[in-house]
């Protein structure tokens, strides 16, 4: 999962947490989430710290233009070969419940 | 219009554009399907209970995303909202205006209705609306400059997202905490102030104060009736004279200067029978003025 996210967006702070909680409980299946900003450094180590994130978060730039809708958050699913799984980027925060029920539709 | 009945109108647009109360129990933004949708007012996105997105933010978004796309979606619906409403979307439907209108009823030893830089402070949202949501958030990508420094309405929704997921308060920093300012100073404004926000700085009033002009929704003052008393100029809160300038860019369209009319001149109107009105308007302005000169010339 390529989640995109600000530290000034309410909605991708508010789901943060969830997605932690996400990675935490799949990642034994190979489940991975990057989390990409452009936001400054010393707000993304205050944020991450704060949340209690331990996903790796990557800096955002021109190479994620294909997923960007102009919106954050924005996520993708990506399979183990690169290839994109979603027809169209989940665009808006969700809950731990929906993360996890699209999550499983991907891992089946 | 009488105070109540707009009250209600507007407690009803707010309550709409936040029904989904379950973000306040949850500590949750809204997830609802409808937040694809922009509101006509300033709602942020971020409010719990948000059931759609702010118009001004979309924008920001779009305009400062890496692949830059002109955002036809949301400028469309603003106008539609501006040629259909022009700023009576401030007067009535606006959750932000509903808020500084009930600050404003808090009582204070001194209001303030009008001060000597008011008109040129009023300019001001027009510089935000260009720079703050346009230019600035075109060049700096994904920054909406208006709404990570300014906007009040974020901030708001923030605070109110913190109370009900209390871990949020330690993201506080720095930027929050001039945001807070900003806020404080409005809501404290706005008790002494009518609207001040959306005076000085909505960059959303600035957007529809053009189309005021040409809305559907019109006031019209009949020159038949009006005998020039003023009466609605000193019960307009936006220091309006709608005897002279019914279709000014910084009417709210609120309706007190009709309550307000003795003769019963004003009313809401439509643009299609607005010809009339404003040839008798520029008629009487330029009687107003005549009398004017010709006391002026007797003294």
């Amino acid at each position: 999962m390529i989640n995109m996210w600000e530290t000034w967006c309410g909605p991708c702070v508010n789901e943060m947490p969830d997605l932690q909680r996400l990675y935490t409980n799949y990642k034994s299946r190979g489940f991975l989430i990057l989390g990409a900003t452009a936001s400054e450094k010393s707000e993304i180590r205050s944020t991450v710290r704060s949340l209690g994130v331990t996903y790796p978060i990557i800096m955002r730039n021109y190479q994620f233009n294909k997923f960007d809708t102009g919106y954050v958050p924005t996520t993708v699913f990506i399979d183990g070969d690169g290839y994109v799984l979603s027809s169209e980027p989940y665009v808006g925060g969700r809950s731990y419940a929906e993360w996890e029920r699209i999550l499983l539709s991907y891992l089946k | 219009m009488d105070n109540k009945r707009k009250l209600l109108i507007q407690s009803l647009a707010a309550l709409v554009q936040n029904a989904d109360f379950r973000g306040f129990f949850s500590g949750r933004v809204s997830g609802a399907a409808t937040k694809k949708v922009c509101v006509p007012g300033l709602n942020c996105y971020s409010c719990p209970s948000a059931v759609g997105a702010c118009p001004i933010g979309s924008l920001q978004s779009s305009l400062s995303s890496f692949s830059f796309r002109v955002p036809y979606y949301i400028i469309g619906l603003l106008i539609f909202f501006g040629a259909l409403l022009g700023r009576a979307v401030c007067g009535f439907l606006c959750p932000f205006g509903l808020l500084q209108d009930l600050l404003h009823k808090i009582p204070f030893f001194k209001k303030i209705k009008t001060f000597k830089a008011d008109k040129y402070l009023r300019f001001i949202k027009y510089a935000v609306l260009i720079f703050g949501v346009i230019i600035l958030p075109v060049f700096i990508k994904l920054t909406p400059v208006f709404c990570k420094y300014l906007c009040p309405s974020g901030t708001l929704a923030g605070l109110l997202l913190a109370f009900s997921d209390t871990k949020l308060f330690a993201l506080f920093g720095g930027r929050f905490m001039w945001k807070a300012c900003i806020l404080g100073i409005i809501t404290l404004a706005s008790v002494i102030i009518y609207r001040p926000f959306c005076k000085y700085l909505c960059p959303l009033g600035a957007f529809y104060a053009p189309f005021n002009k040409v809305s559907l929704l019109q006031i019209k003052t009949d020159a038949e009736k009006c005998t020039n008393c003023k009466a609605c100029f000193r019960a307009c809160d936006m220091c309006v004279d709608p005897s002279l300038h019914p279709d000014s860019t910084e009417c709210i369209r609120c309706g007190k200067c009709i309550s307000a009319c003795p003769e019963g001149a004003i009313h809401y109107s439509t643009l299609l029978s607005k010809g009339a009105s404003l040839q008798n308007n520029k008629m009487k302005t330029a009687e107003v003025e005549y009398e004017q000169e010709e006391k002026a010339g007797t003294d």
